[in-house]
This record gives structure tokens, C-alpha cells and sequence, in this order.
């Protein structure tokens, strides 16, 4: 035992090499409050992690659609569905009789499928979706921007600006599609209508989609309409007649007529409704003579619709 | 303690804040300097689980000693990494260190067990001789003795790196 009594217990002489062991090795000497300070930063690191798997589930669920609810005879591809299911680009949904189901397409809003429906999910990005429905029924709401939610029928393209709508067709394509909210772009053989809230319009017609008709539209307007889409000729009593009792209300009808009319219904067209809703300065007929569709843009905002029915730059009639 | 062995966390914290740097000694002897905190942790929550069945208070120091050796055995079998026999961790080249305290304490692990602890209680954690044999519960002598040789052998390891930087 040779040892210094200050190695013993510190007392005594200090031993220089002792001392500076001991200074040196200081640093590995235990700390509360070290040991505090680790505790927190684990905690501060558990609750990023929390947060980042919290942001990352919800960015998540905002992609993914899903089968939220399902009542009576319900399959999805074949077998049957149940609530919860995901959805994938080719899944095919069949609603038998008294049945339903509603799809939720993330953060965008829903689909609820009546009976006898039958619809497949052909695109889903997360942002961008398209759905096309067989035949049967569907219901729509949602809330994303223009052109990122697109249903297809086999006979029509509807793109939805942001809003709620009912489609309702058979195998054919034939069928008719109501706005409840907002406004859908709805295409057909090459030709466009733009259906407003409070209007309604037919899938498919001999020359395009159907012009939309509000529910009060008289008798005349749906005649006239029905006519001029069909390819039949109209009269002049008949056009007369419907302009005639053509009211503010009707203001959808007759700006979707003017690109579906010859040039001198056209024209008839034009000047009631710059009647029923004076044009801005600089939409004239002569733009819509030369068929500049712009001055729809143009006009769009001085129709009296809603605020939610505001028309996109990427309009191009047809 | 017996308040502590009935549930009462303050009296534990109490244990806690006596023993935590004793314990912390006992650790940093046989793991990384990295792992010790969490070990340590451990240690005492394993602790304030079974000291109920601690019944003499004055064995508290040898009990958590052993409750320590014990975590430090599983965090080396966890880890799949079975301590190397001391005899042959000699010839394993040591890491260069940039700082002195590393250097020592790494010439520290590679004493004989026995003088280990003892060591890095009495330079790192700063308790006397005394003290180490009260918690450990070894006699004076065997202290001393393990003082007394670990200093020798630490000299000697000091004094060979010296050389080997000369």
C-alpha cells in the first residue's frame, strides 16, 4: 500500500497526478441535471415524432378513397364489400336493390351510391380522381378545385368545379345530371354545357349534352331547348314564344343556346338575353357572331349567379 | 427507505438523488459513457419495484450495485455483444481519443474488473475510499487494495502511451 492518503480519502498532500486525473475525468461525472435534460429532449422528440406521424396519417387519409359506409348487398370487385375498405384504380362497386354505399375520396369529399348502381374508380392520384358510373346513381359532394374530380358515363365527361351534383344514367349513357351546389362542366361528342346550380341537364342528346334547364323554366324554354339539341328545326313561333317568356332565371338556358344555335336564332338569343342581363361594355354580338366564346367569360360574372358559380379561365365552350 | 419500500415517491427520490452518482460509477465502468443516462434510468425503475423486498436499509448501496452490474450484463446481451475477456482486450488496439478524460477513462476499462469500479468511483464520481467501501460494502482493505493496484496499473498504462506518442 504505497499508496498517498489523499488517494485514500483526499486528504493529505495532493497528489498532482491524482488531481489531474481527477479534473480530466470530471467531465464523465454523473449530472441531475444533465440527466433532466435528456429526459425533456426525449420527450420533445417523442412529441415531433407524434406530430410527424399525425401529419403523416392525415396526409394520408387526404389521399386515399375509401368505402366509409355500406348498407345491404354491397360488393367490390366481385366479393363483398365492407365499411373501411380501400379503394384502388379498377375497383369496380355494385349496389344491388336496397342497397348503398358511400365512398369517401380523401379529404375531397364523397360519393354516396344509391341502388342498382354499379361504378369504378379508374383514376385516383389524391389529387386528381375520376370515377365512372356504369349505370345506376350517384350523389357528389365535393370541395377541391376545379377539374380534380371528373365523372364518366358512356356517353358524357362531367368536371366538377367544386360543388354537389346527382347523375343519374343507364348502361347507355342516357341520363341526366341535377346541380345542387356549384357548377359542373359537362362535355358530350365534343360539345359543352354548363350546368349551374338549380339546373339540370340530360347526359347525352343527339348533338352533345343537354342544355341546362332550371326547375322553373316554362314549358316553352324546355321545348325550345329540347328542339335545338335535338337538331330539329325550331319555329318561329316556338322560338318567339320561348324567348318571350324567358325570365332572369332562365339566363343559363339561353347563354348555353348561343353556341348551339344557328346564327339567326343566335342572335335572337343574344339580344334577350343582354335584355333580361345587360352585358358588360365590350361583350357585343359581334363577338358572339364571330363565335369569340371569351365573351361568355366576359359576361359570366354580370348573369346574377352565385358567387360559388364563378367561371374558370379554362372555359372554352366548345 | 421503508418510507420508499411503502410506495412513497418522494422518499425514493430521496434514494435517488444519494445513490444516483454511486450508481452512475458502476455503470460508466462497464458501458459507454453514452448509454449510461438511459441505463441509469433503469437501474431505478427497477429499483423502485423490488425495494420492497430489500430488508436491510443499510445493504441499499450493495443492492443497487448489483441491480446496475445486472442491467449492464443485459444491455451487453441486447446488443448481442458478449463482454471480451479482460486478458484479451489487451491486444485490441484502443481508439485514439482527441481528449485527455477519454484517454484515462478508456485506460480505466481496461483495468482488471475488480479495480474498475473502484476507480472510476473514486476519479470520476469523486467519492474517497471511505465512501466506496460504505456503498459497495466491501471492507476497507479490500478498497484500499483495489486503489492502491488500480493506480499502479493505470500509472503504468499512462506512462506506456506516453511512450508510444514519444
Amino acid at each position: 500500500m504505497s499508496e498517498t492518503p489523499y488517494a485514500w480519502d483526499k486528504t493529505g498532500s495532493v497528489d498532482k497526478e491524482l488531481e489531474h486525473w481527477e479534473n480530466e475525468l470530471a467531465r464523465f461525472r454523473f449530472q441531475p441535471a444533465r440527466s433532466g435534460d435528456k429526459k425533456r429532449r426525449w420527450m420533445v422528440v417523442a412529441a415531433v415524432m407524434l406530430l410527424a406521424v399525425g401529419i403523416a396519417w392525415n396526409v394520408y387519409r387526404a389521399r386515399i378513397s375509401a368505402l366509409s359506409e355500406i348498407a345491404g348487398d354491397v360488393s367490390l370487385n366481385g366479393a363483398p364489400a365492407q365499411a373501411g375498405q380501400k379503394l384502388r384504380p379498377g375497383d369496380r362497386l355494385v349496389t344491388q336493390a336496397k342497397a348503398g354505399a358511400t365512398i369517401r375520396l380523401g379529404v375531397q369529399g364523397s360519393i354516396l351510391v344509391s341502388e342498382r348502381s354499379a361504378l369504378t374508380l379508374v383514376k385516383d392520384s389524391g389529387r386528381r380522381r375520376t370515377i365512372r358510373i356504369d349505370y345506376g346513381a350517384i350523389q357528389v359532394s365535393v370541395s377541391a378545385p376545379p377539374y380534380a374530380f371528373t365523372v364518366e358515363t358512356a356517353a358524357s365527361v362531367a368536371h366538377d368545379m367544386g360543388c354537389g351534383y346527382e347523375i343519374t344514367t343507364n348502361a347507355e349513357g342516357v341520363g341526366s345530371l341535377r346541380v345542387t351546389e356549384g357548377w359542373v362542366r359537362l362535355l358530350s361528342q365534343g360539345v359543352e354545357s354548363l350546368v349551374i346550380e338549380g339546373s339540370e341537364a340530360e347526359l347525352r342528346t343527339p348533338s352533345g349534352p343537354g342544355v341546362p334547364i332550371t326547375r322553373n323554366a316554362p314549358r316553352s324554354i324546355r321545348v325550345l331547348a329540347d328542339r335545338m339539341t335535338s337538331g330539329i328545326a325550331v319555329t318561329d313561333f316556338l322560338l318567339d314564344s320561348a324567348l318571350a317568356e324567358a325570365q332572369t332565371s332562365d339566363a343559363i338556358t339561353l347563354l348555353n343556346l348561343l353556341w348551339r344555335a344557328p346564327e339567326h336564332e343566335r342572335s335572337l338569343i343574344y339580344r334577350r338575353l343582354a335584355e333580361l342581363k345587360a352585358p358588360p361594355q365590350g361583350v357585343s354580338w359581334d363577338r358572339f357572331r364571330k363565335k369569340d366564346w371569351t365573351a361568355v367569360a366576359d359576361w359570366w360574372p354580370h348573369l346574377g349567379f352565385r358567387e360559388s358559380v364563378k367561371l374558370p379561365t379554362q372555359f372554352y365552350a366548345n | 427507505m421503508a418510507q420508499a419500500a411503502k410506495g412513497n415517491r418522494a422518499a425514493f427520490d430521496e434514494i435517488h438523488r444519494r445513490l444516483a452518482p454511486f450508481v452512475h460509477g458502476i455503470l460508466l465502468s462497464r458501458l459507454p459513457v453514452s448509454e449510461c443516462e438511459d441505463v441509469l434510468q433503469d437501474v431505478f425503475i427497477a429499483a423502485f419495484r423490488g425495494i420492497a423486498t430489500l430488508r436491510e436499509s443499510a445493504n441499499i448501496g450493495p443492492w443497487l450495485a448489483g441491480i446496475a452490474r445486472h442491467h449492464s450484463a443485459s444491455y451487453f446481451r441486447r446488443r448481442k455483444a458478449a463482454l471480451v475477456p479482460l486478458d484479451s482486450q489487451r491486444d485490441i488496439k484502443a481508439p485514439k481519443v482527441s481528449y485527455e478524460g477519454g484517454l484515462i477513462l478508456q485506460e480505466i476499462k481496461h483495468l482488471p474488473e475488480a479495480y474498475r469500479e473502484t476507480m472510476v468511483l473514486r476519479f470520476v464520481e469523486g467519492f474517497t475510499g471511505p465512501e466506496i467501501a460504505e456503498k459497495t460494502g466491501l471492507s476497507h482493505g479490500s478498497v484500499r487494495v483495489n486503489l492502491s493496484r488500480g493506480i499502479g496499473l493505470l500509472r503504468q498504462r499512462l506512462g506506456v502511451r506516453h511512450e508510444e506518442k514519444v
